[in-house]
C-alpha cells in the first residue's frame, strides 16, 4: 500500500510536466487526473461589432488570486491579419496560446499562395484546440474572444474554457457576461459610429470597474477595420465614487453582512 | 573460372625451366607505376618470353578493372618464331583475343544469371549501393551521383546585395499544360528566410520541411528566430542541394548546401546547368553597392542569359527576396517588379542577339 501510493505520487510528478499548474491527485479508477487551478488571472473582456468593424475593451489587470499582482498585462493581441485576440482567465495559457496562432500564421504565411487565414478559421481553430484540451482533464483556463474583419464581413465570436463557442454582435467574458451584455442588448444597434462604439464600451468597462472587485482602472480598446488593427495606448475612466449607493451600501440589503 | 588447360600447360612448363637467379647488383627496376583504368574501361596487360633452350615463346596476359582487381590472367606457350618482333606480334594476338574472349564470356554470364556478385565484378562497383559505402579510392559514390543530377537541373543563382539577398531560379517546364507557378523551387522557411532547391524538387521538398521544423524548433527553445548560419548548419547535415538566403541580426546572409553536406557562406552563388556561366555574370555585378530591387533585374538577366533555348525545354523565372523592402521577410518578389525583371533581360537578351 505505501509503495502504491509513492507511485501515483511518482506518475502524478510525470504528469506535471505538461501541466504549470498541479495541486493533487485525484483518482478515478485507474488514471490520475491532476485538479488545476489558475495562478494569474485577467477579467472580463467585451467586444461589439460596429459600422467599420471590431471594437474590444479590456483592463491590464493581472491578479494573483485575490491581489492585484500585475497592472501592464495586454490581453487585446491582433492575430494574422483580419484578426483581433482577447483573452480573460490564466495569462500564461494566453500566453501559450498566441504562441500556438503565431506558429499557425507563420505555416499559413509560408505558403506565400496569396491566402490567409481569416476570423472565422482562427476562431474555428481555437474551438478545436480549447475542445480537446478540456477532453484532456487539461483545459486552457481561458475565454476567448476572437473578432475581425476579412472581405467586407465583420466577425465576432468566443471560445470558454470548455469548447462552448458562438458568434454575437457583442460579446462579452466572465463578470461582463452579467454586467456589459444586459447594457449592451440595451444599446448596441448595426450601425454604431466608432465614437459611440467606444462610448458604450466605456460605459461597460466603467460599470465593471465598480461592480468587479479584479477590474482595474486601466485599459485599452483595440479596432479592427478593413484597413487593419489598433490597439490604444492604456488609459483611465473617469469615475465617481460619491453615489449613495456606494457610501451606504447595505442600506434596502438587511441581513446581507 | 576454373584452372583452363592453358594453364596447366604453362606450369609444366615452368617446372621444366627453373628461372635465372636475378642480378640483383645490377637490377635497376624502371621508374613505372601501373595505374588502373578509369571507371568504364578495363586494362589489358601482357609480355612475351623467348625460352631459347625449348625453342618456345611464353605469354602473360593479366585483365584488370578501375580498382586494381584481377578480372582475368592467362599464359600460354607456342613453337618460338623466327624474330623477336614476331614473337611480340603473337603475343599481342593471343592477348586481344583472349580479352575478346574474357569479354563475350561475361556477356553470357550476365545473360544466364543476373547475380549481383556477378554485376559487381563485371563493372568493378558495388560501391554505388548505399551512402555509406566508400569506394577504395575514398569516394562515395551516392553523393557524386547526387551532384550529378543537380549539375543536370535548372540554374539557381543568389546574390547578396547591400540591403539584403535575391534568389532566382530558372524552373523548366515539364509540360505546357501545368498551371504557372506550380512546383515552386524557392520556398520560405521561416519568416526570414527561404531557400532554392536545385536537383530533384521532391527531394527539396523534403528538405524544406526539415529546414521548417528546424527554424520553428529553435524559435520555440530559444525564443527568438533562428540565425541564418545555424539553420545552413542545421540543414547540411540532412542535405542535398540547395541555396540558402535570410536575414538575422548579423545582417542579409546567403548560404550555399551541397549534397555532400558542406555549407558555404557567399556573396553570389550559382548551382545547375548554366552554373559557370552565371558565376562568371555574377562576379561582374558590384553586390557591394547594387541594392535588391536592382539586384532582382541582375537575377532576372543572368537567368534568361543562361538559359539554353536550343537546348532546353521553356522555362519559368522564379524570383524571391529578403531585404529592407519585404520588411526583412522572405517574399515572392512583387509581380510588377518580376514583369520589369523579365521584361529587361529580354530586352538585354535581344540586343546581344543584335550584336
Amino acid at each position: 500500500m505505501e509503495s502504491n501510493q509513492s507511485n501515483q505520487h511518482n506518475s502524478l510528478l510525470a504528469s506535471e510536466a505538461d501541466s504549470q499548474r498541479t495541486l493533487y491527485p485525484y483518482v478515478t479508477g485507474t488514471s490520475v487526473v491532476a485538479i488545476k487551478y489558475p495562478y494569474v488571472t485577467g477579467t472580463s473582456v467585451v467586444a461589439i461589432k460596429y459600422k467599420d468593424g471590431i471594437l474590444m475593451a479590456s483592463d491590464m489587470g493581472g491578479s494573483y488570486g485575490s491581489t492585484l499582482r500585475y497592472k501592464s498585462v495586454e490581453r487585446i493581441k491582433p492575430v494574422g491579419k483580419h484578426s483581433l485576440l482577447g483573452a480573460s482567465g490564466e495569462i500564461s495559457d494566453f500566453q501559450e496560446i498566441l504562441r500556438y496562432l503565431d506558429e499557425l500564421i507563420l505555416y499559413d504565411n509560408m505558403w506565400d499562395d496569396g491566402n490567409s487565414l481569416g476570423p472565422k478559421e482562427v476562431h474555428s481553430y481555437l474551438t478545436r484546440v480549447m475542445y480537446n484540451r478540456r477532453n484532456k482533464f487539461n483545459p486552457l483556463w481561458n475565454s476567448l474572444i476572437l473578432g475581425g474583419v476579412k472581405n467586407g464581413h465583420k466577425y465576432l465570436g468566443m471560445v470558454s474554457m470548455i469548447g462552448v463557442n458562438f458568434e454575437d454582435d457583442h460579446v462579452a467574458t466572465g463578470f461582463g457576461n452579467h454586467l456589459a451584455r444586459p447594457i449592451l442588448r440595451d444599446e448596441w444597434h448595426e450601425n454604431l459610429s466608432f465614437e459611440d462604439g467606444v462610448k458604450l464600451l466605456e460605459k461597460c468597462m466603467r460599470v465593471l470597474l465598480y461592480r468587479d472587485r479584479s477590474a482595474i482602472n486601466k485599459l485599452q480598446i483595440a479596432k479592427i477595420t478593413e484597413e487593419g488593427v489598433t490597439v490604444s495606448q492604456p488609459y483611465s475612466l473617469k469615475t465617481f465614487w460619491g453615489f449613495s449607493a456606494f457610501q451606504n451600501p447595505t442600506v434596502g440589503a438587511e441581513g446581507s453582512w | 573460372m576454373g584452372p583452363s588447360p592453358n594453364v596447366e600447360a604453362m606450369t609444366t612448363i615452368q617446372r621444366a625451366i627453373p628461372p635465372e637467379p636475378l642480378d640483383l647488383a645490377n637490377h635497376n627496376p624502371p621508374k613505372v607505376y601501373w595505374k588502373p583504368p578509369t571507371q568504364p574501361f578495363f586494362k589489358v596487360n601482357f609480355d612475351g618470353v623467348v625460352f631459347n633452350d625449348v625453342k618456345k615463346v611464353g605469354t602473360r596476359v593479366v585483365i584488370r578493372d578501375d580498382m586494381g582487381l584481377v578480372l582475368a590472367s592467362m599464359s600460354y606457350s607456342v613453337p618460338l618464331a623466327n624474330s623477336v618482333a614476331m614473337a611480340e606480334a603473337i603475343v599481342v594476338v593471343k592477348a586481344l583475343s583472349f580479352a575478346k574472349d574474357i569479354v563475350q564470356k561475361k556477356k553470357k554470364s550476365k545473360k544466364d544469371r543476373k547475380t549481383k556478385t556477378k554485376n559487381m565484378s563485371s563493372i568493378g562497383t558495388g560501391y554505388d549501393l548505399a551512402v555509406t559505402t566508400f569506394s577504395p579510392d575514398g569516394r562515395v559514390f551516392q553523393i557524386e551521383y547526387a551532384a550529378k543530377a543537380v549539375d543536370n537541373s535548372g540554374t539557381v543563382i543568389g546574390i547578396k546585395c547591400k540591403d539584403g539577398i535575391v534568389m532566382g531560379v530558372e524552373k523548366l517546364i515539364a509540360s505546357k499544360m501545368m498551371l504557372p507557378g506550380s512546383n515552386r523551387r524557392i520556398h520560405a522557411v521561416h519568416r526570414h528566410s527561404g531557400m532554392a532547391v536545385a536537383g530533384l524538387a521532391a527531394d527539396g521538398r523534403q528538405i524544406v520541411a526539415r529546414a521548417k521544423s528546424e527554424a520553428s524548433n529553435y524559435e520555440s527553445t530559444y525564443g527568438e528566430p533562428i540565425p541564418i548560419k545555424e539553420l545552413a548548419d542545421r540543414v547540411a547535415s540532412y542535405v542535398h542541394l540547395f541555396i540558402l538566403g535570410g536575414y538575422d541580426r548579423d545582417g542579409p546572409q546567403l548560404y550555399m548546401v551541397e549534397p555532400s553536406g558542406v555549407s558555404y557562406r557567399y556573396f553570389g552563388a550559382a548551382i545547375g546547368k548554366g552554373r559557370q556561366a552565371a558565376k562568371t555574370e555574377i562576379e561582374k555585378l558590384k553586390l557591394s553597392e547594387l541594392t535588391c530591387r536592382q539586384g532582382v533585374i541582375e537575377v532576372a538577366k543572368i537567368i534568361y542569359g543562361v538559359h539554353d533555348e536550343a537546348k532546353d525545354k521553356d522555362f519559368e523565372l522564379e524570383l524571391s527576396w529578403v531585404c529592407d523592402e519585404s520588411n526583412r521577410l522572405h517574399q515572392k518578389v512583387p509581380d510588377e517588379l518580376l514583369q520589369e525583371a523579365k521584361a529587361a533581360a529580354k530586352a538585354a537578351l535581344e540586343e546581344m542577339d543584335a550584336d
